[in-house]
């Protein structure tokens, strides 16, 4: 019972897990679109910028005294370098620095040089020239670098401030999504600081983002976050461990009812074991004495010299008939209990049906005779077949023992036997007060009698009960006959033909 | 012949014993399945009778022991089972029959003497040609049985032995110590209406008509005599 209880557990772990993953990447995906939108939107400010930036290159080519002017006006431009197709610097111009100049030189000096590199001819070829990006200084400088036609290089350093102004006023102030209002967008440099952020995060400390996007050229080194409360994010944990949760308690119930079912079970089989040990314990038990008080009896029987000791005989007689009363009557409650359960059998043998039929007359034969019932026997089954001889001795001594209690004043029963093919037929007819036909088929229910008076009809009322169940599982069936006077049963049995017996 | 009873209800024993000694038969006891196989080792018997639920050692497993050592030895289960497994089970662990309690004396008599036939037909020393005539009357004691035109009486072992008896002597009054200790095995004594008992029953059985018999004709004060 555990190991599929661990398989389930297991794999609906695995599924949850499973789940929870695609659902988060589901929704990080998600938020990765969002951001590639804003990503978007500050691509279209650097894209505008270069094809301004462009023209304003081919001016400061074309008049390079008025580059610092340019630069003055258009706040945007921190600085511009202007190289001479052999790589001169033209501006600034070397003998006279301002200030700015001085600086900008000194730290973007040997920008210079590698401006000079010969560039791809793919990357000179483009119009709008490419964006380049160096650290120094506080962070980030965006160079926009121009070829000219005539082979002079421009490199315009873009004023941090104003781009990132002009980035930042690009962006939303809100989340796109209004309802979202637990989640926040950040814009994160290349040191890791939050430049811009937007949205509302009720708990922003030691938040990871849930989704991050590098920006477009030329903000590579930036990127962009999106942030989601913890307990937002835990939604799709809540379900993975709602789902757990369904789980666990599916276990349980699965475990409690296996535990529950299994006890039961178990305590069911031991009753069963115990009443049948029981039975079978007490059955043995009333065996023995039933056996030493026969046996006995018989003995003393053969002591006996017959001529002048009659009435010991007979008293010998009773105590022998009675002994064998209580055998049938407790072989008769095994077989109920059998049959109850579900466990009565018959199991035929080679034999004679005549001879149990003549053997448990024999046994009433004591009894009749004082009882002045005289016995007519019209036996005609006397081929060997299978048969199961207890079984019939029970049907028919059951039989018989209804004559004796009930229908003794009739004086006499007849037993018949008949066989056909595979069909044994045997009658037990009395000339007793016979039973009413209201009562015929009643009399076959367990404990049914004719009256509820225990005064007047002995008996426990399983005889005809017991005796059809045997007749049935012997192929066959136990019937009341109608008749003028008195009762008529008629047995029949299935009873196939069988090999003589060497040994008869 | 000895008969080896294995069980441990004393009275059931007891009495069965009794049974088998009227029959003729010499009885060893045993009161569970050890000593059961203890005396069978040291008396031989000629065929044994167990009781299945005994103390110690169970009848079937001294089945199984006998059986090991003896493959021809008539074994009769005596039980209080009548559960169908157990029947099977004890024929199929080698016993030639069941008994089933509560059994009859008659019943006993006759599985006992059926078991008996069997003995002396698997007997080397088979009596086949000591089937002897006594008055009109044949009596095979192989067959335990005695035969007079077309009908046919059983015989017990002690029955076979007074008719052998009477019959190698005929003509001769045989005094009833005699008959006794030659057919009981034991003392006669003087009191004891067993022996008179048993020939009335006999006679009742053999003869045409018992009160005047033919075959054993009584010598008063002395015993009785077939007069051949």
């Amino acid at each position: 019972m555990c190991l599929p209880l661990v398989v389930l557990g297991w794999v609906g772990l695995r599924l949850a897990r499973q789940e929870r993953d695609m659902a988060t990447q589901r929704t990080r995906d998600l938020l990765v679109a969002r951001l590639a939108d804003t990503d978007r939107i500050i691509a279209d400010y650097f894209d505008t910028q270069r094809r301004s930036l462009a023209t304003i290159a081919d001016a400061m080519v074309s008049s390079p005294d008025s580059i610092r002017d340019t630069i003055l006006r258009d706040p945007l431009i921190d600085n511009a370098f202007l190289l001479s197709p052999d790589g001169q610097l033209i501006h600034p111009n070397l003998n006279s620095l301002s200030q700015r100049e001085s600086t900008f030189i000194s730290t973007h000096g040997d920008m210079v040089r590698d401006i000079n590199t010969p560039a791809d001819d793919e990357q000179t070829a483009t119009i709008t020239g490419s964006w380049t990006v160096r650290f120094a200084g506080q962070g980030v400088n965006i160079f926009y670098n121009h070829a000219s036609p005539g082979g002079q290089t421009v490199a315009i350093l873009l004023a941090r401030a104003r781009w990132m102004a002009d980035v930042i006023a690009n962006l939303p102030d809100t989340p796109i999504d209004e309802e979202e209002v637990d989640t926040q967008i950040r814009l994160i440099n290349a040191n890791g600081d939050t430049v811009y952020a937007w949205g509302r995060l009720a708990n922003d400390n030691d938040t990871q983002p849930f989704a991050e996007l590098p920006i477009s050229e030329p903000l590579a080194a930036w990127r962009l976050q999106y942030l989601i409360n913890p307990d937002n994010l835990t939604a799709s944990t809540a379900a993975y461990f709602n789902m757990l949760s369904l789980l666990a308690v599916c276990g349980l119930v699965i475990i409690v009812g296996g535990l529950a079912f299994h006890r039961e079970y178990t305590r069911r089989v031991t009753e069963a074991t115990q009443r049948v040990s029981f039975v079978n314990h007490v059955s043995h038990e009333l065996k023995t004495p039933l056996t030493n008080i026969r046996m006995y009896a018989e003995l003393l029987d053969e002591h006996i010299d017959g001529e002048s000791d009659d009435k010991q005989r007979r008293h010998l007689d009773i105590i022998v008939e009675e002994s064998q009363r209580l055998t049938r009557l407790i072989g008769n409650v095994l077989t109920l209990g059998k049959s109850q359960r579900d466990q009565l059998n018959v199991r035929p043998r080679p034999a004679i049906v005549d001879d149990a039929i003549r053997d448990v007359a024999q046994l009433f034969k004591p009894s009749f005779d004082r009882r002045k019932v005289s016995v007519d026997m019209n036996l005609d089954a006397p081929a060997t077949v299978n048969v199961d001889v207890d079984a019939v001795e029970q049907i028919v001594g059951n039989l018989l023992n209804n004559v004796e209690k009930y229908a003794a004043q009739g004086q006499s029963v007849t037993i018949s036997s008949t066989q056909t093919d595979a069909t044994t037929t045997i009658t037990v007819a009395d000339q007793g007060p016979g039973i009413p036909a209201d009562q015929h088929e009643r009399i076959f229910s367990p404990f049914a009698r004719l009256s509820n008076h225990i005064a007047d009809s002995p008996g426990t009322g399983i005889g005809l009960t017991i005796a059809r169940e045997l007749a049935r599982r012997h192929g066959g069936d136990l019937s009341l006959v109608p008749t003028d006077k008195g009762a008529c049963f008629l047995i029949t049995l299935n009873t196939p033909a069988a090999q003589r017996n060497a040994d008869a | 012949m000895k008969v080896l009873i294995a069980e441990d209800d004393q009275l059931i024993r007891v009495g069965l014993a009794e049974i088998l000694q009227r029959e003729g038969y010499t009885v060893i006891e045993a009161e569970d399945g050890q000593s059961a196989i203890e005396r069978y080792k040291s008396e031989s018997p000629d065929f044994v009778c167990l009781d299945i639920m005994m103390p110690k050692v169970s009848g079937y497993h001294v089945c199984d022991t006998i059986r090991a050592a003896n493959r021809e030895i008539p074994i009769i289960f005596i039980t209080a089972k009548s559960e169908e497994i157990d029947k099977v089970a004890g024929l199929e662990c080698g016993a030639d029959d069941y008994i089933v309690k509560p059994f009859g004396v008659r019943e006993v008599i006759a599985r006992i003497r059926a078991i008996t036939r069997r003995c002396y037909a698997h007997r080397q020393d088979a009596t086949e040609a000591s089937s002897f005539t006594i008055g009109d009357l044949t009596v095979l004691p192989h067959e335990l049985r005695a035969r007079r035109e077309d009908t046919t009486v059983d015989l017990s072992l002690r029955d076979v032995r007074i008719l052998q008896l009477l019959h190698d002597n005929p003509g001769k009054a045989l005094a009833r110590h005699k008959i006794f200790t030659d057919c009981w095995g034991e003392m006669y004594l003087p009191n004891s209406r067993t022996l008179d008992q048993h020939i009335s029953q006999l006679r009742k059985r053999i003869e045409i008509n018992p009160k005047s018999p033919k075959i054993i004709r009584t010598v008063h004060g002395v015993g009785y005599r077939y007069d051949g």
